[in-house]
């Protein structure tokens, strides 16, 4: 009797030690209906730009872009981070950030108009660069390095004509705000 | 006898029941006959005219898909209707010459997915009076600058069905410059206007309703949002990623249907003018996130969850706006350097020694709730507890960087013409109020008190 108890309790014991130690990350999946992305307010959609990561804390967040998850990196640094997933861009499979393949180009649409796109393997990605003609290859380590710019323009050079009129204009309504005037309703 | 009657009253029923379903797939059948026997192909028309023919289309039903490439106008008078539903023809109307105009169609798009309604490859083209029934999307304009799209309706075949994130977008502009969309009324789709990459586009008076976001921006410089009308959207305008944009004299209400709705929400927004809008009955009025050097003056936010909610917004002009009845006014965190001054606050309690109209008492947004939230959601179930008013009132942490208003509205402006309805209600409760304060001394004093 006594026997069976001491092994209950080791059994117990051993159970529970087991539970503490193996803290296991798994991928959730995305709900259109809730789910927004942590850093932009976007909806995230069910789609292979989807990304998400999950806290040492058990908290998780979710992306809408790649690049929105870099983003919260950089704001809340790597170091609590548990797991993170990024998704195959041909059958929407989770695959861990370090473990992906990366493409990159400017002419690629993403929702945040990163332009980086993620597969399972290399040969994926590489074969996806090969059909689409453009973007370079990239791991998980080089996009460290990546400077991770939105492309929110298709011309350049217009845009920074533009750009300057515009602060002329502005400065002239800054003016006029300031001397009480009053917008009509 | 009683039960042979309700038999009988059963029997009639059935009979009844029975012959208006006759009479229904009757109807049906003949009607579906119709569309298939006397369509006539519109291709075949398009391709008999010349550059720059008016075509009017006789009242009927004509088959898509079609393709126009020269210059035309083809007008319908609202009469005539195209339906696309072959699968194997993506768009209903592929538009790829400068200058086409369209309108008084009506066209029923049954392809889904990405397929479009209209597809617009040209620069210069006008599309009016249209009305587009779509399981993709409505109107899509891709490298086509200066379009001009007014007063069409634009909405999915049923109005339930798929998650409106299902759903194709109204209008979609891709790097389009320089569009006019006035006066459309979008309904049952996901973003009503759709605009990316597309600069100085002017988006105005259009109605949109049941959808996931009203209007949707991202990088879109220069452009304006302006006297549009958003109802029961998760958001009323999704501004992103944009400098020098115009949003005024949008009324943006009733978007409380999604944990994630809001009025207006800012991402992102520099330089931008946000103004004379009305957000009312929203889950969040005014959203702005990492948004700076903005003037956002006033504004009318009323009966919202949460007025305004401000995170890591610095530098920008927040002034003459007016909070009324919000459940909790306003939340900021991270957001320093605001220039905020002279709003109206109504559930503060100010004082006016100088009687200028300005409190000499400040008001300042305390973070605690906020920061406690993002932390743990949960604690939402603690919202107005004692205990968490009084933590609330304890913690002045960093007093000074907290986003204040130095000098508060007493009493509303002038400007605020519409608000004075909502003042003169509580001047009547108030005097109601009063009235039976009054009456009840009387009473008691009268009467004096019930002995048993």
């Amino acid at each position: 009797m006594k026997k069976w108890s001491l092994m209950l309790m080791l059994m117990v014991g051993l159970l529970i030690l087991a539970a503490c130690g193996s803290k296991k990350f798994e991928p959730l999946a995305i709900n259109e209906e809730v789910d927004i992305c942590a850093i932009c307010n976007m909806q995230v959609k069910d789609d292979a730009f989807a990304t998400q990561l999950t806290t040492k804390d058990g908290k998780n967040y979710k992306f809408d872009d790649i690049g929105c998850m870099n983003e919260w990196k950089n704001k809340n640094g790597t170091k609590n981070i548990g797991k993170d997933y990024v998704r195959d861009y041909n059958d929407k499979e989770w695959v861990e950030f370090s473990k992906a393949s990366f493409v990159y180009d400017e002419t690629l649409r993403t929702p945040m108009a990163y332009g980086v796109i993620s597969f399972k393997d290399t040969a994926s990605a590489e074969a996806f660069v090969k059909e689409q003609g453009v973007g370079s290859v990239l791991s998980a380590s080089d996009l460290s390095k990546h400077e991770w710019k939105q492309n929110t323009d298709m011309m350049q050079m217009d845009m920074n004509g533009g750009e300057g009129h515009m602060d002329e204009h502005k400065s002239e309504e800054m003016e006029g705000m300031t001397s009480d005037k009053e917008m009509d309703m | 006898m009683v039960i042979r009657k309700s038999f009988c009253h059963l029997r009639v029923m059935l009979m009844m029941f029975f012959s208006l379903f006759l009479i229904i797939t009757a109807y049906s059948g003949s009607a579906s006959a119709n569309t298939t026997s006397k369509a006539i192909p519109l291709q075949p028309i398009i391709n008999a005219a010349q550059i720059g023919d008016s075509i009017t289309l006789a009242p009927g039903t004509y088959l898509g898909p079609v393709q126009i490439d020269k210059r035309l106008t083809i007008s319908g008078e609202g009469r005539a209707t195209l339906l696309n539903s072959s699968p194997d023809a993506e768009v209903a109307v592929m538009i790829q010459a400068d200058g086409v105009k369209l309108q008084g169609l009506n066209i029923q798009q049954h392809n889904g997915g990405e397929a479009a309604a209209i597809r617009v490859e040209a620069d210069q083209v006008t599309l009016k009076d249209l009305v587009i029934h779509t399981f993709g999307f409505g109107i899509m304009l891709r490298e086509a600058d200066s379009g001009v799209i007014v007063n069409n309706k634009i909405r999915w075949f049923i109005p339930k069905g798929a998650a409106s994130g299902k759903r194709g977008n109204g209008i979609d502009l891709y790097n389009s410059h320089g569009s006019d969309i006035r006066e459309n009324e979008i309904s049952y789709l996901r973003d009503g206007i759709y605009l990316e990459k597309s600069r100085n586009t002017k988006v105005d008076h259009n109605r949109l309703y049941h959808l996931r976001y009203g209007v949707h921006c991202m990088y879109i410089n220069g452009s304006s949002v302006t006297n549009n009308i958003g109802e029961y959207n998760i958001t009323g305008a999704m501004v992103m990623g944009v400098s020098d944009v115009m949003v005024s004299g949008n009324s943006f209400r009733k978007q409380n249907q999604n944990v994630h709705s809001q009025g207006i929400l800012l991402f992102d927004v520099r330089t931008s003018q946000i103004v004379n809008n009305l957000v009312e009955g929203n889950r969040v009025g005014i959203y702005m996130q990492q948004s700076s050097d903005n003037t956002l003056q006033n504004n009318m936010v009323l009966r919202n969850y949460i007025g305004i909610q401000f995170e890591g917004s610095e530098g920008n002009r927040f002034q003459k706006n007016a909070f009324i009845a919000n459940v909790i006014e306003a939340q900021a965190t991270d957001s320093k350097n605001n220039k905020m001054t002279r709003n109206f606050w109504d559930s503060f309690e100010g004082l006016d020694v100088s009687g200028d109209g300005i409190s000499d008492l400040s008001y300042a947004i305390n973070p605690f709730y906020q920061q406690l939230v993002t932390e743990n959601a949960a604690y939402q179930l603690f919202f107005q507890s004692p205990g968490m008013t009084f933590l609330s009132d304890l913690y002045t942490n960093d007093k000074e960087q907290w986003s204040t208003d130095p000098e508060p509205l007493m009493q509303l402006d002038s400007v605020h013409a519409d608000v004075g309805q909502v003042s003169e209600g509580q001047g009547s409760v108030m005097v109601a109020g009063w009235l039976l304060l009054f009456f009840s001394v009387i009473t008691i004093l009268y009467m004096g008190v019930l002995r048993l």
